[in-house]
């Protein structure tokens, strides 16, 4: 893990790639509604968002914390099903539900995290797996809440704010892409935080991190109460977004088809972790004619991408990006080799 | 009473497919340290062999095929996958053998279909005592894990193969100090470990039918024995197991149908807090 | 004078092998005070043990009269402790300057250590001063993976100060450097104690550590040999006997081939327990 590059993208520094392909980014998801209507592609692309949100928040654990949290996809479910539950059985209002989606999963991350975070590395995997299953089977289980396996519906959408209505599909986009950026701003914040030095210590070498003073246990606990409170809040989005609710939110592969998202989109990178949540969304439609390709077309291309480029598909292409610029700036006589303070740094 | 008899009897069979994953795990992942998380997955490609080859040359041919067949697919993903991978953060690994999940299972989808397909047993028919029906090939299952772990057992303690596999598991490094092969060790303990798997596929796709999900919850429980039992010994591993599939079977029976795979997980979370090295280990494995 | 590091009767086995032997010392605040003995003698674990990466399994250590042996790593360093490692002792894939602004930040304390941002209270100019101080001026933007052994070593010292260590435990620090770098590298030591600043020293190079050390404690087989200054180490009969080999500690043998290795380059001497 440690041979990538520091978790200095786009956002932090400077006019590299990373921006530019951040702005574009934002200026093409601001203006699909206009370009694309408010058809299947739309709905798609209001799916993108979700996943990317819940990548988002997936990252802080897995590329931030390194956690490999395969069981993460409870949490999407958890704030899937507590908006679903207080929505059809109680009637509350979507923006009254959403806080209460957060705390639940902030708990159960918290309570994952003193389960789990004690245990060393593979057995870390296997409890939080293990634990997302429980939930899953729980859940499936207590029929009277949760309706079991014929599913809870219907959830509506978020009510209006003022003039604006979330009714109409493009709206509702517009909603989802707010809470996209919402959830980016504070994993940035995070990231540059006190806290996000921490990690980047815990990442780079923990033994002389806590030697340093860094407390790994509750840096690790702090990092996977947010980002569980940052995937129930995806959920609570994901459970209006569906507005029919069934146990498989709460499949055990939610969370590995996620990570497998991260890696190949590119773990540490806002651009990663969408380029990640397309790929998810858009591969199953691209293969229709064989629903059951798609799996094996996923399977194939992280064995791949883990094997060839452990920085994911944009780690790649920011890779290139650099190689093009030392090419026209050696082309052009240009300086030296020397980094400027924030540049990006070639991968070795 | 009858019941009970008959749902220990279950619990056993279960167990001992259980246990004998847990057996190639703590080959693969105890001795390797590789998790191979796609092992259930080649345990369930095991059973479509045996389905496709049973009919034509019979089940004990086919079951044979099973093994090498897998073994072979084994030797396929060292070479091009877990090795490369060495060097890799353990998480990469996991991820690795999640993404070797995905292939498996579709590659299944795509050839066989969603639906369980039949296949039928090594020998038909069931043995009755005081009311309690055990089919033979059951019995099969039992008496075939018991042997397996017992050759293993004597493979691993009396041979020179099974002392360089115990050096390996050790500590690779101390292992390469001392002269051994690791690259070729690890190669044939991935080869052996996974023959297995397809074995155990190949005995239990007649009780279960052969279908593409059919692995999923085999690897769950086989982390979970090894987890139990803590990592190193096969004998361990296949007590660990005989638990899981009692608690299993009598939790279905006695307290809901609806939660078979929660009692293990419960279970397993509970040693876990209560003494992370496992039942039988002696290592305490802690950050 | 203030008592800085105080330990009493500390035991480490592995296994059968006693590697820190009921172990008892005491440095004063502002010491220099210099471990050496053969390799496997238990110097690092014993430092391993005061830092909380190995766990006692008896005995008592106190740091400025506080019982810390029962705290993890993060604990003692909060309270002043610093170390640094034989190997990979840096955050290698990360710049100099973020490596100092890893270990300022390691060591902030309360909500604004969580909240706040790393350049939110140092500044471009205490920082610069810093990198001067430890002659890493025009390091800043290099990864520290890059830097020279030398270069390391300095980083891997203003690190420990920047976290806010008290008590240091630097583990043989002149490992790798040539004698030009030894001799700067005491100089440097001497600074860091002239800041007030307890300095505890393993290193296999004998004449550094007789410039160096106020006060010296020899080690064998994990058990304490003798403490006193540094003549007193060089006159010491059992520290000659140790290093001539006249009489072998279990399993120390003299180095037959060359007659045995002169005391005063220790580093030299390769035929510990372990070895
Ligand atoms: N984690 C461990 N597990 C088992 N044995 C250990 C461990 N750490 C150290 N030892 C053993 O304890 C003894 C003391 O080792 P230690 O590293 O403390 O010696 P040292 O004095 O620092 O030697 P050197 O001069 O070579 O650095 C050695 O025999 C070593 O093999
Ligand atoms: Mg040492």
């Amino acid at each position: 893990m440690s041979d990538l590059p520091p978790a200095r993208n786009g956002l932090a520094s400077g006019w590299g790639p990373g921006r530019i392909a951040s702005l574009a980014v934002l200026l093409a998801a601001i203006l699909a509604p206009v370009v694309l209507g408010s058809g299947y592609q739309l709905d798609l692309l209001s799916l993108v968002l979700i996943n990317a949100m819940f990548l988002f928040a997936l990252d802080l654990a897995y590329g931030q914390a390194g956690l490999a949290a395969v069981g993460h996809g409870a949490f999407l479910g958890i704030g899937t099903y507590v908006v679903g539950i207080l929505a059809v059985k109680a009637g509350w209002p979507f923006w009254a539900a959403m806080p209460i989606a957060i705390l639940v999963c902030a708990a159960a991350g918290l309570l994952m995290g003193l389960i789990t975070l004690r245990l060393a590395g593979h057995y870390f995997v296997i409890a939080s797996l293990a634990l997302a299953i429980a939930v899953g089977l729980v859940v499936s289980a207590w029929q009277d809440l949760t309706g079991g396996a014929l599913g809870l519906g219907l959830v509506p959408r978020p009510a209006g704010v003022g003039p604006v209505s979330f009714e109409a599909p493009s709206a509702f986009y517009w909603l989802l892409l707010a809470a996209t950026l919402l959830v980016m701003l504070v994993c940035w914040s995070l990231r540059r935080s006190n806290v996000g030095t921490r990690l980047r210590s815990i990442r780079e070498n923990p033994r002389l991190a806590s030697a340093l003073g860094v407390n790994i246990v509750l840096t690790r606990l702090l990092v996977l109460v947010i980002s569980a409170a940052l995937a129930g809040f995806a959920g609570a989005f994901q459970s209006t977004y569906l507005g029919f609710i069934t146990p498989s939110v709460l499949a055990s592969n939610v969370g590995f088809y996620a990570l497998m998202a991260l890696i190949i989109g590119g773990q540490r990178s806002f651009v990663g972790a969408v380029i990640g949540a397309a790929f998810f969304v858009l591969v199953p439609v691209l293969l229709q004619f064989s629903s059951a390709l798609s799996p094996v077309f996923f399977g194939l291309a992280l064995v791949v991408v883990i094997l060839l480029a452990p920085d994911g598909v944009w780690g790649r292409l920011r890779a290139l990006g650099r190689w093009v610029a030392t090419r026209t700036r050696a082309a052009r006589g240009g300086s030296s080799a020397r980094l400027e303070p924030g540049q990006e740094r070639s991968l070795p | 009473m009858e019941l009970l008899a008959q749902q220990m009897a279950n619990g056993i069979v279960l167990g001992s497919i259980y246990g004998l994953l847990a057996i190639c795990l703590v080959l693969i992942f105890g001795v390797l340290d590789i998790p191979q998380f796609a092992l259930g997955a080649m345990a369930m490609l095991g059973g479509y062999v045996v389905f496709l080859l049973g009919p034509i040359v019979g089940y004990w041919v086919s079951l044979l095929a099973a093994m090498v067949a897998i073994g072979a697919l084994g030797a396929v993903v060292q070479r091009l996958v877990f090795a490369p991978l060495r060097k890799a953060a353990d998480v990469t690994v996991f991820v690795a053998a999640f993404g070797l999940v995905l292939i498996f299972q579709g590659l299944a989808l795509v050839i066989f279909g969603p639906d369980p397909r039949q296949v039928p047993p090594s020998i038909s028919g069931s043995l009755v005592i005081g009311g309690v029906h055990i089919a033979y090939h059951r019995l099969v299952i039992v008496g075939v894990v018991l042997a397996v772990f017992l050759a293993l057992q004597w493979v691993l303690r009396s041979t020179r193969a099974g002392r360089v596999i115990r050096a390996v598991g050790q500590s690779t490094t101390g292992a390469q100090v001392v002269g051994i092969p690791t690259g070729r060790v690890a190669f044939a303990v991935m080869i052996l470990g996974s023959a297995l798997a397809g074995l155990a596929g190949g005995l239990l796709a007649p009780i279960s039918q052969a279908m593409p999900l059919a692995g999923d919850s085999l690897t769950i429980n086989a982390f979970i024995v090894i987890i139990l039992a803590g990592m190193g010994s096969i004998g361990g591993a296949l007590v660990a197991a005989y638990i899981v599939g009692l608690v299993e079977s009598l939790g279905a029976t006695y307290l809901s149908q609806d939660f078979s795979q929660l009692y293990s997980i419960l279970l397993m979370l509970i040693v876990l807090l209560v003494k992370p090295s496992g039942l039988f280990g002696k290592k305490v494995s802690r950050v | 004078m203030t008592e800085a590091l105080t330990l009493r009767d500390v035991d480490r086995r592995f296994g059968g092998l006693k590697a820190v032997d009921s172990v008892s010392m005491t440095v004063s605040e502002g010491e220099i005070f210099g471990i050496i003995g053969p390799n496997g003698a238990g110097k690092t674990t014993l430092f391993n043990l005061i830092s909380g990466n190995v766990s006692t399994m008896s005995g008592a250590i106190e740091l400025y009269g506080r019982r810390i042996e029962r705290m993890p790593v993060h604990r003692r360093a909060r309270l002043g402790l610093g170390r640094t490692f034989q190997t990979s002792q840096l955050f290698a894939g990360v710049t100099v300057h973020e490596n100092l602004e890893i270990a300022e930040v390691s060591s902030r304390r309360g909500v604004g250590g969580w909240l706040g941002s790393p350049t939110a209270r140092r500044t471009v100019e205490a920082e610069r001063v810093d990198l001067e101080a430890w002659d890493l001026a025009d390091k800043g933007e290099r990864l520290a993976g890059e830097l020279t052994l030398f270069e390391q070593q300095r980083l891997a010292l203003a690190m420990t100060l920047a976290a806010g260590a008290r008590v240091l435990l630097l583990d043989e620090p002149s490992g790798g450097l040539v004698e030009s770098e030894v001799h700067q590298l005491m100089e440097l030591i001497r600074g860091i104690r002239d800041r007030g600043v307890t300095v505890l020293v393993i290193d296999h190079k004998m004449r550094l550590m007789m410039q160096l050390c106020d006060r010296i404690m020899v080690m064998a087989l994990g058990a304490v040999i003798t403490t006193g200054d540094p003549t007193e180490i060089a006159a010491d009969a059992r520290v000659r006997e140790l290093y001539f080999g006249r009489a072998p500690v279990r399993g120390v043998e003299r180095n037959e081939r060359t007659g045995g290795p002169d005391p005063a380059d220790a580093h030299t001497w390769r035929a510990g327990p372990t070895s």
